[in-house]
């Protein structure tokens, strides 16, 4: 089961901000959901099974030729100091 | 202004017509601009109209009439076609917001590579569509920009997550539409609006430009009318994209041989488990039965075969969703663009907790559960054991496609639902992605064949095929379409 | 010191592979050096909604020679990983970096490097290396103000996305002139292979985790130059030694480096307990390596500087000592080698350089910066390559065509050793070559008797006392000498001189 408080870390990792009530709903929802996904668990699995994941030689990589991008990339953002982004203070 | 019927014209059947001069492409968009100012407003198909969408239908004119004179005529294959294009795909100065608050004024500044490709053919961008908020959900009911409405039944949810781009298909605000599909989201509104929704062989397509909601399952999906017209699309789209994504395939699909009438020669499987199962609703049971009868009519066998880890298929396919989900939507954070706060004065965390709020309840949800199945001592038990399941699930299928040219299963399991019947249970509304979840796992192209309506409600039947297979399902499509006639309606005017 | 409190140091080398033009995952340019803040900057390295990463092939081929030249395993599939966590300077708030924990993802590991004893010729000591990486630099904060009176901070993302190679030591180092060793070692390793200048500002940063037996283990981060790092952890083990010879226990904590007390301090902010939530990043696949692709790396790879040793003293019959300090940076080897284009006595060249040049050099730093801290007795002789930093203007003047002319001059006994080093001086200073110079200065040595008879004749003449002496000690004859030099500046032939004043005394001798 992943309690209240369990559900209150997640959210602070994931840096979203959820009032107790919201807390309350979500950790309901979200439990009966990862039970569901406890159904993995049954599924015997020896290590010989690779996990799956995409592969490609070397080769087909980029190659190191450098290009600016051309447009503006600072047009979405809100608050400048000249070129410089604003952005919280860390500590 | 051109008739209102003729704003139900395939995408074909307008490029011959805009090629022989008989109908002007800014006409054509002005017809349709207009459609969507008189009856979007029920719909909801459209977050955004492009407004430039005239102008470059005004250059489209004079490019035909400067090459009427050249013997070659102008050879773009989608010339002066009205577009829509998913809200997750970016679009040069067009807002993109992935029907969220988090990007409500943001706008890209490069188009997708399949956008780009598509222009080139000559098609017009009308605008950005509805969807769940990044693409997570089979109703677009998740969506900043409220719902989109099922344009064969209003009260009705367009599935999703890319019901936006269905519903203007349906409702012929646009000749061709853009969706993109992780789990269904192409072929369930596809189903639900009676069009052809295909998501291709994973890396088919160039994903540069889908804004990420689950990298390693999602695909940038067509969607059209006729079988030809999702040929043209797929024929302009294709081809490596190398050097903006290192996932994609550089092939390309022979869509001369598809018009063919008989499917002859052809095997398809039927799943048991499938066939079986207590969750297909019964007019949808019906309606496969019927389409497994359609095509042993037109010469194809159909034999049933078992995928016992199927039943692993959703937990597999949820786990690893939302993982990458957590991840993906990190950015988010006010900091370079999107939704923001004044940082002044403001401490970190609150900074981005506070922005973050702002995200959808579903979205919320998946991106807690994603951080739990990543979380430390929980990565092996549910994000390694679903990528081993997924590869498990996968050799399944490649056996049965190693026998068979395809599987057929209905597309959605349930008919359209009602609008706020499904919203409120999560794990209810993810069990009816069951049929299409199978495709994203094992990458391999599906297609959703709109094939009968049930009291006036569309049922899609889903084709699967193996890798790169994609010219077997538009043969499919086409025989299909030709064997039912005007028994398929694809659009309401 | 008593072996009861044996220290154990471990390394966490971050070198951006400067050579690269392109970033590690975007084709932005890499040099982000002098830039305004975000003009180095794309959709890609921005983080903006929908663009892929690209990894750069040659990010990768490098850091895969890197890894041959530490020993290690190379990975058959080299994997990506998303580390995540927010962080301002962090574009995605994930970084791609690898991760080892299910598999080797790492481009290397288990490698090892061998230090050699600084006093004899053999292996001193093997520091073990745990893993190798490639992952991206963020971007940087920067503070109106300080960061105490700011309200705010602001970024500047030109740095994201910079290609890195994270090496991970295992903690083998017992002392701080082994860890001087090693980063001595690894620099010009990187400069042989031609893939990290190590003298550009941030170009290697250094952890270090430091630990007395029986003792919790400090870290100390932001130390941002190697000179650095063997300061730094001579602080920390004096501070540490100091609590526990008070029975104080040492805290398990994060210091930073502070470089202008040199001293470390704890962290601003005692760091969460982090959850990084790897796992592959799914955009790239993972990078198949064929042993002919490997073969075809190794066989493009420059040579080490350890070979480069065995090869001058084979080759050129170099003591193992002077072939050491021609390698140990790269340029004073490429200066010997490119010299002997143009004048082929390599004995000759590699003592100019060695000796004269190093020399001068090494001078030059210390007195260039400023007063010099006499606290860590230790690490003069490290000084060497924080040097390179100054150095790079006066090696930009001076040409392998430098040292071929000085050391011809010499040995053709055109000028002898004295004007040579003032030659050198004003090589050095001007960048001129020496032909041109000794006809500037009228420099050219003096060696015809007549022009030296009256110079000789005015020594003898006012040194009477000496020239006295010197009838009945021939020694006193150099004293005589040095009057010659003196007043020719050191342009007269000494051998010469010496025969001359020799002659006049034994005119004295014989007429007394």
């Amino acid at each position: 089961m992943v309690s209240v408080e369990e559900v209150r870390h997640l959210a602070h990792l994931a840096r979203i901000g959820m009032k107790d009530e919201e807390l309350r709903l979500y950790a309901e929802q979200i439990n009966e959901i990862i039970e569901y996904f406890n159904m993995l668990d049954e599924l015997e699995i020896g290590n010989d099974v690779e996990p799956y994941r995409m592969s490609r030689g070397y080769k087909e990589m980029r190659d190191d030729i450098p290009v600016a991008f051309p447009a503006d990339m600072l047009s979405n953002a809100k608050s400048m100091k000249g070129r410089f982004i604003k952005a919280p203070k860390m500590g | 202004m051109v008739r209102s019927s003729r704003l139900a014209l395939n995408a074909y059947e307008l490029v011959e017509e805009v090629k022989s001069g008989s109908i002007s492409v800014e006409d054509y968009i002005a017809s349709i601009l207009e459609r969507i100012e008189s009856i979007d407003k029920r719909i909801n198909a459209y977050i955004t109209i492009n407004h430039h969408a005239l102008d470059e239908a005004r250059i489209m004119d004079k490019m035909v009439k400067s090459s009427s004179s050249n013997s070659n005529g102008y050879r773009s294959t989608l010339l002066g076609v009205p577009l829509a294009v998913k809200d997750n795909i970016s679009t040069e100065g067009i807002r993109t917001t992935c029907s969220s608050r988090m990007l409500e004024d943001y706008v890209p500044v490069y188009d997708a590579t399949v956008v780009k490709r598509l222009k080139g053919a000559g098609a017009i961008v009308i605008g950005k569509t509805n969807m769940d908020e990044f693409g997570m959900g089979s109703t677009t009911e998740f969506s900043a920009f409220g719902v989109t409405h099922n344009p064969w039944d209003e009260e009705r949810v367009a599935g999703g997550s890319s019901g936006g781009s269905a519903a203007s298909l349906a409702s012929c605000m646009a000749s061709i539409a853009l969706g993109s599909d992780t789990g269904g989201s192409v072929r369930c509104p596809a189903s639900f609006c009676s069009i052809y929704g295909l998501k291709p062989t994973y890396g088919l397509l160039s994903r540069y430009g889908l804004i990420s909601y689950a990298n390693s399952l999602e695909c940038i999906g067509l969607m059209a009318r006729s079988a030809v017209d999702l040929a043209l699309m797929l024929n302009a789209v294709v081809g490596s994209d190398m050097q903006n994504d290192h996932t994609s395939i550089d092939s390309s699909i022979d869509i001369k041989s598809i018009n063919s009438t008989s499917l002859k020669g052809m095997r398809f499987a039927i799943v048991r488990e499938i066939i079986e199962s207590d969750a297909i609703d019964e007019p949808v049971r019906d309606s496969m039965l019927d389409a497994i009868a359609s095509v042993e009519q037109l010469d194809a066998v159909v034999e049933e075969v078992s995928l016992p880890s199927l039943r692993y298929a959703l937990a597999s396919y949820y786990t690893i969703a939302m993982a990458e989900a957590s991840s993906n939507l990190a950015r988010y954070d006010g900091i370079r663009y999107g939704y923001t706060l004044q940082p002044d004065g403001v401490a970190w965390n609150e900074f981005y907790s506070t922005i973050r709020s702002n995200f959808g309840s579903e979205v919320k949800r998946r991106i807690i559960l994603g951080t739990y199945v990543l979380s430390s001592g929980y990565y092996g038990r549910y994000y390694m054991k679903a990528q081993k399941a997924r590869a498990i699930i996968r050799d399944e299928i490649m056996h049965v496609l190693r026998s068979y040219n395809a599987i057929i299963t209905p597309t959605m399991p349930v008919l359209p639902p009602r609008i706020g019947e499904r919203i409120s249970d999560p794990l209810r509304l993810y069990t009816i992605d069951i049929c299409t979840v199978i495709a994203n796992l094992a990458g391999i192209p599906a297609l959703s064949i709109p094939y009968s309506m049930h009291n006036g409600l569309p049922i899609g039947i889903q084709f699967m095929a193996k890798h790169l297979d994609e010219a077997l399902l538009l043969r499919i499509a086409y025989a299909l379409e030709y064997a039912r006639g005007s028994r398929v309606k694809r659009c309401v005017l | 010191m008593m072996q009861a409190d044996k220290v154990m140091i471990g390394l966490e080398i971050h070198c951006q592979l400067t050579a690269l033009r392109s970033k590690l995952f975007c084709p932005c340019p890499a040099d982000y050096r002098g830039k305004e803040p975000n003009v180095n900057v794309c959709p890609i390295c921005l983080g903006m909604p929908g663009t892929l990463p690209l990894l750069n092939r040659k990010a990768v081929e490098y850091a895969v020679m890197l890894a041959l030249a530490l020993n290690c395993r190379i990975a058959s599939r080299i994997t990506f990983y998303r580390k995540n966590y927010f962080y301002p300077d962090l574009p995605k708030n994930f970084q791609i970096t690898q991760y080892n924990a299910y598999e080797q993802a790492s481009v290397g590991a288990d490698g090892y490097m061998e230090l050699d004893d600084p006093k004899g010729n053999g292996v001193s000591k093997v520091i073990r290396i745990r893993r190798l990486q490639l992952e991206e630099d963020p971007g940087r904060l920067v503070y109106d103000g300080s960061i105490d009176t700011s309200n705010y901070a602001l970024v500047d993302y030109n740095r994201a996305g910079v290609a890195l190679v994270e090496i991970v030591t295992e903690p083998d180092f017992n002392a701080p002139n082994e860890v001087r060793l090693f980063l001595n070692r690894l620099a010009s390793i990187l400069e042989h292979l031609n893939i990290c200048n190590p003298a550009l500002d941030g170009a290697v940063r250094c952890d270090a985790n430091v630990s007395i037996r029986g003792h919790a283990r400090v870290e100390i981060k932001n130390i941002n130059s190697f000179k650095d790092v063997e300061k730094a952890i001579t602080f920390e083990i004096a501070r540490q030694r100091s609590l526990t010879a008070r029975g104080i226990e040492v805290n398990s904590e994060t210091r930073h480096w502070d470089d202008a007390r040199r001293i470390t301090v704890q962290a601003r902010t005692k760091e969460e307990e982090e959850d990084y939530r790897y796992f592959p990043e799914p955009d790239i696949p993972s990078v198949i390596l064929s042993s002919e692709d490997l073969e075809v790396i190794k066989a493009s790879m420059p040579e080490l500087p350890h070979a480069r040793v065995e090869r001058f003293v084979r080759a050129y019959a170099l003591t193992r000592d002077t072939a050491r300090i021609l390698v140990g940076e790269k340029y004073l080897a490429d200066l010997f080698e490119a010299s002997l284009k143009y004048y082929d006595n390599a004995r000759s060249i590699a003592n100019w350089i060695v000796t004269d040049l190093k020399g001068y050099l090494d001078r030059y730093g210390d007195g260039s910066n400023g007063s010099n801290n006499s606290s860590s007795s230790s690490s003069s002789k490290s000084d060497s390559n924080d040097n390179s930093n100054v150095n790079t203007g006066i090696l930009a003047r001076i040409t392998p065509k430098h040292i071929a002319e000085l050391a011809v001059l010499v040995d053709s006994g055109k000028i002898n050793r004295t004007v040579a080093k003032q030659i050198m001086q004003k090589m050095l200073s001007t960048g001129m070559l020496p032909s041109a110079i000794i006809q500037g200065m009228n420099v050219d040595m003096l060696s015809k008797k007549d022009e030296l008879e009256g110079i000789v004749d005015r020594v003898m003449d006012e040194e009477r006392k000496a020239v006295m002496d010197a009838i009945s000690n021939e020694k006193i004859l150099n004293y005589l000498l040095g009057k010659v030099m003196k007043y020719t500046n050191g342009r007269a032939d000494p051998k010469l001189v010496l025969s001359m004043l020799k002659e006049r005394i034994v005119d004295l001798r014989s007429s007394q």
